[in-house]
């Protein structure tokens, strides 16, 4: 579901300076949305008398906020360099195999999409990954490919 | 404003404390690069290049952010500093996607400005093309008429349809004016001989008399133009042009002192002490041997003592089956003067196959539709002759070997494989070279020719230079010996000034990684191509064969070259700085940028290959604007100043006030001309002051080819409501809406308004 | 009897939801109950239960499961405590060796729970700091010798002291909790774990610098960690140790939570600044330095979480007793975390001035499968590779910068022989050019230079000219760049080459990987005489590079085979071997 213009109207009330809080409103929003849209940013100007084109610069800078759509199950592989030492490359290659996509983008089903991402800070268990919330650790190519591959299944369902 | 004393280089200065330490530095005159700063928007710190060490601080820091206290010491330069700069400068440009110049210039062996005059034949203006043309070529209708040109090899149209006519729209530019003499600078006094009137001769005469000086030109012919008047046929370059060409060398004052040879009238030895300095460009006039028995028999010819001798009116009786051997220029024009002569079957041998020709494939084409027979993979062993008359040749069959070092396919003979032609004259048509014996005083290399240095075209003597056929290598193709001719003049010239000969060519960015792909989805136009005399008509006689460009012709193919080089070069500040570091070569490379050029905005042209990522734009539209239509989007390597979604500028927010462009300090952002081509050519800047209101606000108006392209205020007022750039913005902002009004104020109405801002200095007043 | 779960997100990550949901019904109409706590750093044994019998003895038990917690449980239950799953006394030496300040109340009290954090000493430093003042708190810290943790180690004092002396009707108390060091994770089980400690030392340093506002700037990629904090704000509000006259006195403070977005070069104080304002995380050049002029271009005192998380210790217990931990010029102790080739990873604080090889062998029980170690990363992007000769260097700023490397926030790496530093530096390379803000050239262009060199060689396409201009380049990054992420980025390629300068002659002239670890330079190879001819590894291979007869050796075709190791893990005979060098095909 798309974000509404009253949920930006909320989001933006919530906050003092919106201006100062950009980063605060871009998180609230891609939290509903799941990632940035062209039609919140120019909603948000609207609203806010913030430029477009700051909002975008601000949207593009940081890792954390998406400019396209992601997949209903967001697959994070950490490359910190503990899960860099313990073969995150491989965890990497048999994502984007076993789903057919480079990183950022989404399966045709708009059921995976996947990125390399920053130390999730699970150095103990590297090599991990995340899928949405959920953190997997002491991955080989041959666990990732189940557990891709149970999440396809229980979708079948 | 307050004021303290700092040391800059261990000299004291007073400094401004409201200043940065930059400013202070530059006002003072110091030489301190920097590319990301400008004194009227808030400091950034992004080049790197103002580092400067500062007493008692361990890093370097950046001027550009620095402020200024009392007792300050600033050293600008050390080795390290020094070390770091060049460093950047060569990161900086292995991610500068842009071509200073085009790669036609940087073929052409005399670098004449060809996106210039193209860009101006394209605009209508063939009088200023000409001036261009005129710059570095003394000769252009005559070398329009028969340069391989191999400025149209490297053209990059040639990935679309097919290169630039360029060596025909020179010669469209030259004969819509052929009196046009550009101006000399007043006589200094100083008096060269120059031996010889080729093209090599007749160019540094040129370039030295536009310089002052006073030349006289010793020819050992009665007529001048060396091998462009006797070794090309009149029906390619009719001797009335040439004529009119060496005349207009004589109106600049040059004089011409004919049937004087060397060796027989005179020597170098005496030239050098009746003048000040002598240049030699004798030529290289021995047709080559074959180096094959029979030679020696009556009716085997020189294609080059051919040719003179056609053109000097002597009679020569080829026969009616003529053999000419080689696979060059000189071979073709033998085989059409052949033709021409009235010989029925008129044959070229040569030892590979058409693909390795050194000819021109236009000229092969041309050979053919007048009727000569062509025999590839064929080398002369033997001219047979009977009574010492040629009756035939017998030819070894070739087949291609492994590639030379050349990386041409070299010739080998096929075991026993030979054929007779019967032919009753032969003319060998592989190559000249110079006859040394008429050369007195200076040092001859192994193959009899002149021996310079590369660089000063200086001899072994001082004060005598040398230039074209005679020189090194030995013979090329006659652009390379108006080059000659020209770089000559200007060592020349350093000679007399005793200053340092520049290189040839200084050095330019160059987008080694050209992606054809980019040009996918242009309209396409085919290349015209210059028309003929019919075959059957022009094999008859020598009058010219092919015509001029009619100017609608013209025109229509100026326009469709690509403008690869850019626009900006005269005013980049990057450039000298690559220059002055040695930025170039450094080995430093990788993925570089392939952006499309953005125009879709009506009076700014975007190319982000050549963005430096300063963030001037971005400041300037934040600060001087107050618009915010541009902004640094993405980080790392791929940042870029774009407007908010991407969207091309002309469908962005942008108001169009132009201060963008204003601080642009390469070509990433220009100003777009009402013209169709933007002709990269030098500018002038002039001080005016706007009456727009009343603060009477100081502006610098540049100007190319007298047409505005910029008008930089001295200082930003804030309030100002024009913008700096005078451009109508979008009537749907304020900001416009106050603009229009302005405009309109002016023209009655901005619909008058063609969006040329030549046309808003009406309000400007020179100061 | 009590049961202290590690619930930080390491172990929540390592199953410790399904050891709490088995506890919890093993545990229900019982008086036992499971008290959720932070991470105690032992990473390697997660999950982790520990038992405090009520005699005082501590029990640990680690690497549960469903199955081994049910048993725990009922084990504890029926009133004598299981054996299995027990940490040995050597995977105890781990704990013992340690000094800890800073991690003193992860994994021993409730974060969750304000009540908690006072039992254990918590606010008393607050209360004696209100009674110092700002001079006095100065004072102790200045003697305390405390510098930053966050990685250039500058002296707190001074900062604090700067702010104090700046004018400005607001101040603000920065944490920067933007952890971002690819390695590091300190930070985040101190917020987890011990949320109050780093909330109560950004207290003492406003009443030191005069500020009312704390701003904790912390990673999105931490949600527990934000949670933690903002329970634990609620609940000193709630308990009016926040607002207005804290404890009586005319103190007022009060903390705001804002969420990075994802953006390494925001730990670099000015970028943070630009981040806290709604901007691109772009740094600016220094001065102005933030104590002049920082958020909303007030005066600000910006402290990483380690730093703050000492301040209370400090206050409580004076600022000698902390100078007496420690070298000459590092005062105190230190946090590392170790991850990579080591035995047992985790989170290990010590005081400075002991070597790499006391932690790395004598807390963390040396290399996994008893392999030969090569170097230990420390400072992560920003740090450098210290060689196995240099691991008796002692831990201090000074020290560890003579090696190239840096201190940083305290990563540390370790690497044995099967680790190619060629590809660790251009790990890092990676790392920085997709962190570099893109502002200045010497980062933005530079580092990525550096970059497509690195992944030439490791691809066997370099040449030999390559290292040197690595270290040209590295060199004018180190002078030219702005801030200290592009300052310190080539520190990882001029450490390796300075010390493993063979290897990367290695891949350039011989076109060898020697730990095979790049793909490009190094084949599979099924040794015939070992192999049985199984098929498992044909069975396992995720592309079918492998084929060959049942019962007759199998063949791996190296041009379809991505080296994904799938093969070699399998085999049971250990057949398979990878060639770098000679014999690659």
């Amino acid at each position: 579901m798309a974000i509404t213009k009253s949920q930006i109207d909320e989001i933006l009330l919530k906050y003092e300076n919106p201006e100062e809080s950009l980063i605060a409103v871009l998180q609230d929003v891609q939290a509903v949305d799941g990632y940035i849209s062209r039609e919140s940013v120019e909603y948000i100007t609207e609203k806010s008398g913030i430029p477009s084109a700051r909002i975008m610069g601000v949207a593009s800078f940081y890792a954390g906020f998406r400019l396209k759509p992601v997949g209903k199950y967001r697959i994070m592989v950490c490359m910190g360099t503990a899960c860099h030492v313990n073969g995150a490359e491989r965890v990497g290659d048999t994502v984007k195999r076993v789903l057919g996509i480079e990183a950022g983008d989404v399966t045709d089903d708009g059921l995976f999409s996947w990125e390399e991402v920053a130390c999730l800070g699970c150095c103990s268990i590297s090599p991990a990954m995340m899928i949405n919330d959920t953190a997997y650790g002491k991955l080989t190519p041959d666990m990732v490919t189940d557990i891709i591959n149970s999440i396809r299944e229980e979708e079948k369902k | 404003m307050s004021q303290v004393k700092i040391t800059i280089n261990g000299k004291e200065y007073l400094a401004d404390t409201e200043k940065t330490l930059l400013d202070n530095i530059l006002e003072n005159g110091i030489y301190l690069p920097h590319l990301c700063h400008n004194k009227e928007l808030e400091s950034y710190g992004g080049c790197g290049l103002c580092l400067v060490e500062v007493e008692g601080i361990r890093k370097p820091l950046r001027a550009c952010s620095t402020t200024v206290s009392e007792g300050m010491k600033v050293t600008t330069s050390t080795p390290e500093l020094e070390k770091s700069r060049k460093m950047t400068l060569s990161v900086i440009m292995s991610d500068h996607a842009g071509d200073c110049k085009a790669p036609c210039y940087m073929a052409c062996p005399t670098h004449q400005d060809i996106q210039a005059y193209v860009g101006l034949i394209a605009n209508g203006d063939e009088k200023k093309a000409l001036e261009v043309i005129k710059e570095d070529n003394p000769l252009p209708a005559s070398i329009g008429r028969v340069c391989p040109h191999p400025c149209e090899e490297k053209c990059r149209r040639a990935h679309l349809e097919g290169a630039v006519s360029i060596c025909a729209l020179k010669r469209f530019a030259a004969d819509s004016f052929m009196d046009f003499i550009p101006q000399c600078a007043e006589k200094n006094g100083k008096r060269v001989a120059v031996i010889g009137a080729g093209p090599a001769g007749l160019s540094c005469a040129y370039f030295l008399a536009k310089k002052g000086y006073s030349v006289e030109i010793f020819e050992a012919e009665s007529h001048g133009g060396g091998m462009l008047r006797y070794g090309i046929p009149a029906y390619r370059l009719p001797k009335d042009i040439l004529d009119k060409e060496i005349q207009n060398i004589e109106k600049m004052g040059v004089e011409i002192h004919y049937n004087k040879r060397l060796g027989r009238d005179f020597t170098i030895q005496s030239l050098k002490s009746d003048f000040d300095a002598v240049f030699v460009a004798i030529g290289a006039w021995s047709a080559s041997s074959m180096r094959c028995p029979g030679e020696d028999a009556e009716g085997v010819f020189g294609g080059i003592d051919v040719l003179y001798k056609v053109t000097k009116g002597e009679k020569v009786d080829l026969g009616k089956k003529v053999c000419v051997v080689g696979g060059g220029n000189t071979a073709i024009d033998a085989v059409r003067t052949a033709v021409r002569l009235g010989a029925e079957e008129v044959t070229l041998v040569y030892r590979r196959t058409e693909n390795e020709m050194p000819a021109e494939p236009d000229e092969i084409r041309d050979a053919r539709a007048e009727g000569v027979q062509f025999r590839f993979l064929c080398a002369p062993v033997e001219v047979i002759s009977e009574n010492g008359k040629v009756t035939g040749i017998n030819l070894q069959k070739m087949e291609l070997g492994e590639p030379d070092a050349s990386g041409r396919r070299s010739p080998v003979a096929i075991e026993g494989a030979t054929e007779l032609l019967e032919c009753d004259s032969v003319i060998s048509a592989i190559g000249q070279k110079v006859v040394g014996s008429d050369i007195d005083s200076v040092e001859l290399t192994k193959k009899s020719t002149i021996a310079v240095d590369e660089t000063t075209f200086m001899t072994s003597v001082e004060g005598v230079f040398a230039a074209g056929d005679v020189i090194n290598k030995g013979p090329d193709i006659a652009i390379r010996a108006i080059a000659g001719g020209k770089y000559a003049a200007r060592s020349i010239d350093c000679w007399f000034k005793g200053v340092s000969v520049p290189p040839e060519l200084p050095d330019y960015s160059v987008n080694k990684n050209f992606n054809p792909e980019v040009l996918k989805g242009m309209p396409q136009i085919d290349r015209a191509e210059i028309k003929l005399v019919d075959a059957n008509i022009r094999n008859k006689n020598f009058s010219e064969a092919a015509f001029t460009f009619t100017k609608e012709e013209a025109m229509k193919e100026a326009e469709r070259c690509l403008e690869c080089g850019c626009s900006a070069v005269y005013s980049c500040e990057l450039l000298p700085y690559a220059r002055d570091y040695d930025a170039f070569a450094s080995g430093i490379y990788g993925k570089t940028r392939q952006y499309t050029k953005d125009k879709s905005h009506p009076f700014i042209v975007r190319d982000n290959n050549k963005c430096i990522l300063c963030g001037q734009c971005v400041r300037a539209c934040k600060e001087i604007s107050g618009t915010e239509n541009l902004g640094l989007f993405g980080r790392g390597f791929g940042t870029l100043p774009l407007s908010a979604f991407d969207l091309p500028l002309g469908e962005s927010k942008c108001v169009s006030c132009g201060a963008c462009v204003n601080v642009c300090p390469t070509g990433a952002l220009t100003t777009k001309v009402p013209t169709l081509k933007n002709p990269p050519l030098p500018f002038e800047d002039s001080e005016w002051i706007c009456g727009y209101c009343d603060r009477k606000c100081k502006f610098t108006k540049r100007s190319i080819n007298g047409r505005a392209v910029k008008m930089i205020p001295e200082k930003i007022e804030e309030s100002c409501s024009i913008g700096v750039f005078l451009l109508p913005a979008k009537e749907n902002s304020e900001y416009g809406v106050r603009k229009a009004e302005w405009i309109d104020r002016i023209f009655g109405s901005i619909d008058k308004f063609n969006g040329d801002i030549n046309e808003l200095e009406l309000i400007m007043r020179n100061s | 009897m009590r049961f202290l779960l590690g619930y930080g997100s390491c172990g929540i990550a390592s199953g410790a939801k399904d050891v709490l949901k088995a506890l919890e019904a093993v545990f229900q109409n019982t008086e036992f109950k499971v008290e959720k706590v932070g991470c105690n750093g032992l990473c390697f044994a997660e999950p982790i239960v520990e038992v405090i019998c009520d005699s005082g003895e501590s029990i640990l038990y680690g690497r549960l499961d469903e199955k081994s917690a049910i048993a725990l449980g009922t084990s504890a239950k029926n009133g004598s405590l299981m054996e299995e799953n027990r940490l040995t006394e050597e995977e105890l030496n781990f704990l013992n060796g340690q000094n800890r300040i800073v991690l003193s109340g992860c994994g021993k009290i409730d974060p969750e729970s304000i009540e908690s954090y006072i039992e254990n000493g918590g606010y008393t430093a607050l209360k004696k700091a209100l009674e110092l003042g700002a001079e006095g708190i100065i004072e102790e810290i200045k003697k305390s010798g405390l510098r930053g943790r966050g990685g250039a180690g500058f002296p707190t004092h001074i900062k604090w002291q700067s702010a104090k002396n700046s004018a400005g009707d607001e101040k603000y108390i920065v944490c920067n909790a933007d952890e971002g060091d690819p390695g590091a994770f300190m930070d985040r089980a101190v917020l987890e774990g011990d949320p109050h400690r780093v909330l109560e030392g950004m207290m003492i340093a406003g009443i030191a610098v005069g500020a009312k506002t704390g701003i904790i700037y912390v990673r999105a990629e931490y949600p527990l960690a934000v949670k933690r904090l903002n329970i634990a704000i609620e609940e000193m509000r709630q308990k009016g140790i926040l607002g207005e006259n804290i404890f009586g006195s005319s103190f007022s403070f009060d903390f705001r939570i804002m969420m990075g977005a994802g953006a390494f070069v925001c730990g670099e104080e000015t970028a943070l600044l630009a981040s806290l304002g709604g901007n691109r995380g772009m740094p600016i050049t220094k001065p102005p330095f933030p104590a002049q002029k920082g958020f909303r271009k007030k005066p600000t005192n910006i402290n990483n979480v380690e730093t703050f998380a000492n301040v209370s210790w400090i206050i409580e217990n004076g600022g000698e007793k902390f100078a007496e931990m420690g070298t000459e010029g590092s005062k105190g102790t230190k946090v590392f975390a170790l991850a990579g080739r080591v035995k047992r990873g985790g989170l290990v604080e010590v005081p400075m001035g002991l070597t790499i090889n006391d932690i790395v062998f004598g807390i963390c029980g040396g290399i996994k499968e008893d392999a030969e170690i090569k170097a230990v990363q420390m400072g992560g992007p920003s740090g450098g590779c210290i060689p196995k000769n240099l691991l008796d260097t002692p831990i201090d700023y000074e020290n560890i910068a003579k090696t190239g490397a840096i201190m940083g926030s305290g990563g540390m790496i370790v690497m044995d022989e099967k680790t190619c530093m060629v590809d660790m530096a251009k790990f890092f390379m990676d790392f920085t050019s997709k962190e570099s803000c893109g502002k200045c050239v010497p980062c933005r262009i530079g580092t990525t230079r550096m970059l497509e060199i690195l992944q030439r060689i490791v691809k066997g396409e370099g040449e030999e000219s390559d290292i040197e201009t690595l270290v040209e380049l590295g060199e004018a990054i180190k002078t030219g760049a702005l801030c200290g992420l592009g300052n310190s980025a080539p520190n990882p390629v001029l450490t390796t080459i300075k010390y493993f300068r063979e290897e990367y002659e290695a891949h350039i002239k011989e076109k060898k990987c020697p730990a095979k670890k790049c793909s490009a330079l190094i084949s599979y190879n099924i040794v015939a005489e070992k192999c049985k001819g199984c098929s498992l590894c044909s069975r396992k291979c995720p592309v079918n590079a492998i084929s060959g007869v049942i019962k007759m050796p199998f063949k791996i075709d190296n041009e379809v085979c991505v080296r994904c190791g799938q093969c070699i893990e399998n085999c049971k005979f250990g057949a398979i071997e990878i060639l770098s060098g000679e014999g690659v095909e």
